[in-house]
C-alpha cells in the first residue's frame, strides 16, 4: 500500500537536506503553518541553528510518538508535571549521546516548538540536577562559580534564619 | 560542544518549574549568578502554581528574603504551630502581604494563641482573598470569641477538628459549652454565612439545636462533614429541605432508620453520602428511603463498627442497586450479611461503578470476585480488606479472573486473603513468548479452569482478533494489566512463585505492598526491582526496600 504522503523539506547547520512527511511535522507546534505553505515549493526551509545530527533524532523522535495524544489543555494539570513521568525509552534516547547532544535538542525543539520534546527533556535535565549539591551540579555541568567570596559569605547567612 | 549555557532563560525556567521548592531556593540559587538571577523570576513562581513554604526545609522557605520573592504567588499555607518555628512563621505573616492567600491551614493551633487572633483580625481587616481556614488539632476554649472575627472573613470553606480524644485533647474542650457553641453558630451563619459552602466540624459540644440553627443558616452548603458530636442527628426531620447539599459524610455516628429519611427529605440532591460508626439500627425503612429519594446518588458508604451487629441485609443492597443507577464509589464495611448475592445485584445495574470497597464482610466468596470481573468493566479502583479475622472464602480463581479481565484497573487492595495461594497467570509449561499465538493462549488459559488443559488449540477467530489488535506500540496495552498499585498485605499463603507470575503480568506497577505476607522469601526482592521498573520500594516482611 503505497500511498503519496505528502513531505517537508527542511535544510540544516551542514546544507544537508531532509525530507519529512507532514504528519511527523505536525508535531512542530506553530511552525505548521509556515511549512505548509512551503508544501508546493521545492525550496527546503533553511534552519541554520540545527545540525543534522539533532534533527535526525527530532525525526525519531517524533515518529516514536506519533500517535500520543495532544496533552491535556488545561493549565492545572500541566502544573503538575513531575519528572517520574519520563518513560524509559524516552530516558534512554535522549541520554545516550551526552549531555552535549541533549542541549542541542533541547534548543532545537525550542526553535521547532516540540512541546512534547521539549517538556521530556528539560525534565530529564531536572532530573540530573535534581539531589545535588551546587558544587556538584557546577562539576556535572561545568559551570563557573561566579560569585564573589562576599556573596557567598551573604548566602550563607541568609540560610541560616531561625537557626537554633 | 555545546553546554548547558547555550540554553536560553526560558528553557532554564522551564527545566527549574520541575524542580523542589526547597531546592530552587537553596541549591539553584547557589550555582551562579545567571542561575540565582532566575530563581527570583515571577514567570517560574507563577508557574510553580502553589508555593509550598513547608516541608523539611521550612526555614529557608521562610527567610525575609524569600518570602519576597514568593509573597505574592502563595495560595495556601500549611502552619504547624507545634514548633517554636511556628509561632515565628505567624509572625511573619501579619508583617508581609500575602495578597494571593485562599488557604490557610493551622495545625496544633490553639484558639486561645494570641497570635492567632491577631492574623485572624489581620486577614479579615486586609479584606483578604482567604476563603479556606481549617484548624485542625487545635483546643477550642476560647473559640466563641474569635466567632466574630471568623465570621467577617466571609470564608467559603471552614474546618475545626479539634482532635479528639485520641490526642487526650478532649478535655480542653469542656470549656466550651453547648450554649456557647450555639452562639459561635448564630455568628458565623448570619448574612455572612451565605457565602459558606464547605463546613466540616469535628467537636464534641455540638447538639441538635445547634446543629439544626447552621443547617437553617446556611443554606448554601454544598459539603458538610460532622464527626464526634453530640448529637443525634434528629434535626434533618424539621428543617425544610436544602437543594444545594450534595455531599455530606458522618463519622462516629450512632443514627437509625429515622435520621436517614430525615438526611433523605433534607438533601434530595446528595451526590454523597458517608456513615461511619454504629448503624446497628439502621434497616430496610430507611435505606429504602434514602435510595428512593436521593437518586443522584455516585457514592455511598456505610462503614459499620465492627462491635455493633449491623442489620443491613442482601435485600437492602437489592434496594439501592435498583434505584442508584449512577452510583460511581460504593464502599461497605463490616455489614456482615451481605452476600455475593446481594453485591451481585449492585454490579450488574449499576454500570458505571469505578470503585469498590468492601471490607470485613465475612460472607464473600469467590462469585463477587468474578462477578466483578464480568460486569464492571469500567472499575478503577477494588479493595477487599480483612481487617480482623481475615478473609477466608476468596481465593486465585476469583483474583486471576479480576487480574486478567479488569486490565484498566488502577489500584487492587487484597489484605488479608488467607486463602489466596498458588496464583499462576501463565500455565508453567510456557514460558515468556512473543508469539502472538503463545500470548493469547495464556491470556484464554487463565480464565479456563486449570484441570481440562488437554485440547490448547486456539481457533483462528481469536488468533486474528489478537493480529487485529497488534502493532508495535500498542502491544503492552493488549497483553499486560494495566495496575499502578497493588497490595497483598497479610496474604499469608502467597509465595514467590505466585508474586513473580502476577508482577510479570504487570509491568506497570508503581506501588506494592507485601507487607508481612510471611510465606514469602526476601529472594524475591531483586526479581520484583527487575520486573517492575517503576517500583521505587517495597514493603515487604515488616520492611521497606528501596531501589539499590
Amino acid at each position: 500500500m503505497n500511498k503519496i504522503v505528502p513531505q517537508i523539506k527542511l535544510e540544516t547547520y551542514e546544507k544537508e537536506v531532509f525530507e519529512i512527511d507532514l504528519d511527523i511535522a505536525k508535531k512542530f507546534g506553530k511552525l505548521v503553518p509556515v511549512l505548509q505553505e512551503l508544501l508546493n515549493d521545492d525550496k527546503p526551509l533553511t534552519i541554520k541553528t540545527i545540525n543534522s545530527g539533532t534533527l535526525k533524532k527530532i525525526i525519531t523522535w517524533c515518529t516514536y510518538h506519533k500517535d500520543d495524544p495532544l496533552p491535556p489543555e488545561d493549565d492545572d494539570n500541566k502544573m503538575k508535571h513531575s519528572t517520574e513521568e519520563v518513560s524509559s525509552w524516552d530516558d534512554k534516547f535522549l541520554q545516550e549521546d551526552g549531555q552535549a547532544a541533549l542541549f542541542d535538542l533541547i534548543s532545537a525543539a525550542h526553535t521547532l516548538d516540540i512541546d512534547g520534546l521539549l517538556d521530556v527533556a528539560c525534565k530529564v535535565v531536572a532530573t540530573m540536577i535534581k539531589g545535588k549539591a551546587p558544587e556538584e551540579i557546577r562539576k556535572v555541568f561545568n559551570i563557573k562559580n561566579d560569585f564573589t567570596q562576599q556573596e557567598e559569605d551573604q548566602v550563607r547567612k541568609e540560610n541560616d534564619w531561625c537557626e537554633d | 560542544m555545546a553546554d548547558i549555557g547555550v540554553l536560553p532563560d526560558e528553557i532554564f525556567l522551564y527545566i527549574f518549574h520541575f524542580m523542589l521548592q526547597s531546592d530552587i531556593v537553596s541549591v539553584i540559587r547557589n550555582v551562579c549568578l545567571r542561575w540565582k538571577r532566575l530563581s527570583y523570576s515571577p514567570t517560574l513562581w507563577r508557574r510553580l502554581c502553589m508555593v509550598d513554604l513547608g516541608g523539611e526545609n521550612q526555614k529557608i522557605m521562610w527567610s525575609d528574603e524569600n518570602i519576597e520573592t514568593v509573597k505574592s504567588f502563595v495560595k495556601s499555607l500549611y502552619i504547624s504551630l507545634f514548633f517554636n518555628q511556628g509561632d515565628q512563621c505567624l509572625d511573619k505573616l501579619t508583617k508581609h502581604d500575602f495578597n494571593e492567600l485562599k488557604e490557610l491551614t493551622l495545625r496544633d493551633s490553639h484558639f486561645g494563641n494570641s497570635k492567632f487572633i491577631q492574623i485572624l483580625e489581620f486577614l479579615a481587616n486586609r479584606n483578604n482573598n482567604l476563603s479556606c481556614l481549617s484548624v485542625k488539632f487545635g483546643a477550642c476554649e476560647h473559640l466563641e470569641k474569635y466567632f466574630n472575627i471568623i465570621a467577617n472573613l466571609r470564608l467559603q470553606k471552614l474546618e475545626i477538628n479539634h482532635g479528639g480524644s485520641a490526642l487526650g485533647l478532649r478535655h480542653k474542650c469542656i470549656q466550651c459549652s453547648e450554649e456557647k457553641w450555639k452562639n459561635c453558630f448564630v455568628q458565623l451563619c448570619g448574612a455572612k454565612g451565605k457565602n459558606l459552602h464547605n463546613l466540616s466540624l469535628g467537636v464534641n459540644r455540638m447538639n441538635d439545636e445547634t446543629l439544626s440553627s447552621i443547617l437553617q443558616h446556611c443554606s448554601n452548603l454544598t459539603t458538610l462533614e460532622l464527626d464526634k458530636t453530640n448529637t443525634t442527628y434528629s434535626c434533618f426531620m424539621d428543617i425544610p429541605e436544602n437543594t444545594n447539599l450534595r455531599n455530606l459524610s458522618l463519622y462516629n455516628v450512632n443514627i437509625n432508620d429515622d435520621t436517614l429519611i430525615g438526611i433523605a427529605q433534607f438533601a434530595p440532591f446528595l451526590i454523597s453520602f458517608s456513615v461511619e460508626g454504629n448503624l446497628g439500627s439502621i434497616s430496610t425503612r430507611g435505606i429504602q428511603k434514602i435510595s428512593e429519594n436521593c437518586r443522584y446518588l455516585e457514592e455511598i458508604s456505610f462503614k459499620n463498627d465492627h462491635d455493633h451487629a449491623p442489620k443491613l441485609t442482601d435485600s437492602n443492597l437489592f434496594t439501592i442497586a435498583s434505584n442508584c443507577k449512577y452510583l460511581k464509589y460504593i464502599q461497605f464495611q463490616s455489614l456482615k450479611h451481605i452476600t455475593d448475592t446481594g453485591l451481585q445485584a449492585v454490579f450488574e445495574n449499576c454500570s458505571n461503578l469505578q470503585t469498590i470497597i468492601v471490607n470485613d464482610c465475612l460472607n464473600i466468596t469467590d462469585k463477587s470476585l468474578i462477578n466483578i470481573g464480568t460486569n464492571c468493566n469500567r472499575l478503577k479502583s477494588i479493595e477487599f480488606s480483612g481487617h480482623l479475622t481475615g478473609y477466608n472464602k476468596m481465593t486465585s480463581t476469583g483474583f486471576q479472573h479480576i487480574l486478567c479481565n479488569l486490565k484498566y484497573l488502577d489500584n487492587l487492595t487484597f489484605a488479608s486473603l488467607k486463602n489466596l495461594k498458588h496464583v499462576r497467570l501463565y500455565p508453567s509449561t510456557i514460558s515468556v513468548c512473543d508469539e502472538p499465538g503463545n500470548l493469547l493462549y495464556k491470556n484464554t488459559r487463565m480464565l479456563s479452569d486449570t484441570k481440562d488443559h488437554e485440547n490448547d488449540t486456539i481457533s483462528n477467530l481469536e488468533f486474528t482478533s489478537y493480529q487485529h489488535q497488534k502493532s508495535n506500540r500498542t502491544r503492552r496495552l493488549h497483553d499486560h494489566c494495566h495496575l499502578k498499585s497493588l497490595s497483598l498485605a497479610r496474604c499469608d499463603s502467597l509465595d514467590d512463585e505466585s508474586i513473580l507470575q502476577i508482577l510479570n503480568y504487570c509491568p506497570d506497577l508503581h506501588r506494592l505492598d507485601l507487607f508481612n505476607c510471611v510465606g514469602l522469601t526476601l529472594n524475591i526482592v531483586d526479581s520484583i526491582f527487575d520486573l517492575c521498573e517503576f517500583i521505587p520500594e517495597i514493603k515487604i516482611d515488616g520492611r521497606i526496600y528501596q531501589r539499590n
